[in-house]
């Protein structure tokens, strides 16, 4: 198995990097600074290059986090003061050397550094894409588009370029069979590679296909389980892999419809998936304190003590 | 046909490095039985034998006598479990100061407990009720009319309920237990069995009013330490140690033993225990992150039983 990196962020605020081959983590920040308000809710990466991991903390500040000498340094606090306790940062992004966030309650703004020596981030644009928002994530092919939902709040796909309007609004389903209206409960999106379309998962525990070409409402829906899903990572073109509140993993099979493989072992809400760019390899971490590694094909399983209860993780 | 039967008899004389004559081969069961008897006669004999002789050993050797075999049980193989907590261990600390359970232990208010069934409640669960409520301080038991647990809760939380305890039903008897902290904290789900009330006891002691003492047993994997502190959370800090009375919680092989006792010191060494209050037994079932929420609640712990339950010396708490 190569040798695997992976950053994860928890609840109490530690940072904490894991050499999943030795099954070994080091904290990056001191278990003393660690308290509820610093709790880690987004992680990004800053540039390509990788070394580099931008934290979005529950209390609004941004810390730049250098991977390779352990570092920390507050950029800045995106949270305005009208904003409580229960605003958190929901989505983080770069885009053209500015950095993007997108807080719970729908404010999307974003930063540029400034020129000089001393660099402080200022406000360039700011718009607001709802309330309630629950993710927003970035197109990796497609910097400039970004995608957003949350409860009561359909997916919206913006162009950061012009972020007022946003490109596609989402459409809900019709009414089910008794004639009620399905309640909308976006918790995670991906955007699938080499097309415009975008998966999200719901906390319904549906996993619904959006094509903005073809019409408003999603093309495909697929049921899985009972619980809300809680994450949805890509693994290629037609299979992405979801976990929900109630610890199942599986992988689902956009074409056929259905789960393909489930994958054992997890008995806490996941909170964050990821899979690796080119291994057949997905990361998961939750509020069992566990990250655990899976081998998607063969389902093996390499699992790892954390401690503390995990929220967010990104893998090298 | 006699032939089989005087071979066996007489290789039980001669000492065992012949294998057993295979007996079920036997039809009559009556000449069956006998032989299966002399079989564990013989055993019996080799064994006694045996332990003179190791006997006789040590008393010769003295202190070189090689230590005693420990027998193996379910509790000392236990499989290892990674998450059991290194009490040292600062981050475990830091995480446990920060939970939702930490405003109890800094004493910041004094549990006040909220005690309800399911809708419709039968005779055994009633008086479940009533015994509860003499055991842990400070509670009051509601009728649930009905009600969805998800209204009673932010109405319990405007009159300064600090837990909330629900007992299920099933066939008229108690079988499951919701403990929920209240603001918005940790709730636990438990299966009860084994419930004996205070009736049912033989020659129970006396019920007093003195706040009791809460003894925590065997809690210790990370899991076991959030459910621990949250029975804990439920009785009042400070016990009168005048009034002898303890609460017992016991884990043993994921099964949390209660008992209710009276004690009392004889001497330096000797301790009465005398049983008060119910007597029950709690197996965890799910530990939830919010409030009472399981459709769309975030769980911290799922027991599922047929992906998780490989080993028989594997457990959680």
């Amino acid at each position: 198995m190569e040798f695997l990196n992976v950053v994860v962020g928890a609840e109490t605020g530690l940072l904490k990097g894991v050499d999943t081959e030795k099954k070994t983590f080091t904290n990056f920040n001191s278990v003393h600074s660690a308290s509820k308000n610093q709790e880690v809710c987004m992680i990004c990466w800053k540039d390509k290059t990788q070394s580099n991991v931008l934290v979005g903390l529950r209390d609004g500040t941004i810390q730049d986090l250098d991977t390779k000498s352990g570092d920390i340094q507050t950029i800045l606090n995106c949270k305005e003061s009208e904003d409580g306790d229960k605003v958190v940062i929901r989505g983080l992004c770069t885009y053209n050397s500015c950095l993007v966030t997108c807080l719970s309650n729908g404010r999307l703004t974003i930063w540029s550094e400034s020129e000089g020596d001393i660099k402080t981030w200022q406000k360039t644009m700011e718009t607001h894409v709802g309330s309630d928002i629950y993710k927003m994530r970035q197109n990796p092919s497609k910097p400039n588009i970004c995608a957003t939902g949350g409860k009561e709040n359909d997916l919206k796909i913006i162009d950061l370029d012009s972020p007022e309007q946003p490109l596609f609004k989402a459409k809900n389903v019709p009414h089910d069979w008794l004639n009620l209206r399905v309640p909308v409960w976006v918790t995670d999106m991906q955007f699938i590679p080499e097309s415009d379309r975008v998966v999200t998962s719901t906390g319904h525990s549906q996993v619904r296909v959006y094509d903005p070409k073809i019409q408003r409402r999603p093309i495909k829906e697929i049921k899985y389980d009972e619980y809300p899903i809680t994450c949805m990572a890509l693994y290629n073109k037609r299979q992405v892999i979801v976990g929900n509140t109630h610890g199942n993993i599986a992988l689902i099979d956009l074409d056929k419809g259905h789960m393909v493989q489930c994958y054992k072992g997890v008995s806490g809400s996941i909170r964050s998936m990821e899979c690796h760019p080119t291994l057949p390899y997905t990361a998961s971490c939750g509020l069992d304190r566990f990250l655990r590694v899976h081998n998607i094909e063969t389902k093996a399983l390499i699992s790892k003590v954390i401690k503390v209860k995990l929220k967010l993780l990104y893998l090298r | 046909m006699d032939d089989p039967m005087m071979d066996s008899t007489m290789i039980h004389d001669v000492e065992p490095s012949l294998p057993q004559p295979n007996i079920s081969r036997i039809k009559n069961k009556q000449r069956r039985t006998e032989l299966y008897r002399e079989m564990q006669r013989q055993k019996r004999k080799i064994k006694l034998k045996e332990k003179k002789i190791k006997k006789k050993e040590r008393e010769q050797l003295g202190d070189k006598a090689p230590p005693k075999q420990v027998p193996k049980t379910i509790e000392n193989m236990r499989v290892y479990d990674e998450t059991m907590v290194n009490p040292n261990d600062e981050e475990t600390m830091k995480d446990e100061a920060m939970d939702e359970m930490s405003s109890y232990f800094r004493r910041e208010a004094t549990p006040k407990i909220l005690i309800t069934t399911t809708d419709r409640p039968t005779g055994k669960t009633v008086k479940f009720c009533k015994e509860l409520k003499k055991v842990v301080p400070n509670s009051d038991i509601y009728h649930r009319k009905g009600l969805d647990l998800k209204k009673i809760i932010p109405q319990a939380v405007t009159r300064g309920y600090t837990d909330l305890v629900v007992i299920n039903e099933d066939r008229k008897e108690p079988n499951g237990l919701v403990l929920s902290r209240l603001p918005d904290g940790p709730t636990a789900h438990f299966k009860i069995s084994n419930v004996n009330l205070t009736t049912a006891l033989k020659r129970p002691g006396g019920m007093s009013e003195h706040l009791p003492e809460v003894i925590l047993n065997n809690f210790n994997t990370r899991l076991g330490h959030s459910v621990g502190r949250i029975l804990a959370s439920i009785f009042p800090h400070d016990p009168e140690f005048h009034g002898r009375r303890v609460v017992t919680f016991h884990n043993q092989r994921d099964y949390i033993f209660f008992r209710h006792h009276r004690y009392e010191f004889k001497n330096e060494k000797k301790v009465a225990l005398k049983e008060i209050g119910p007597r029950f037994t709690l197996k965890l079932r799910s530990l939830q992150k919010g409030t009472f929420d399981s459709k769309f609640g975030e769980y911290e712990w799922v027991h599922k039983r047929h992906e998780q339950e490989t080993s028989r010396r594997k457990f959680f708490l």
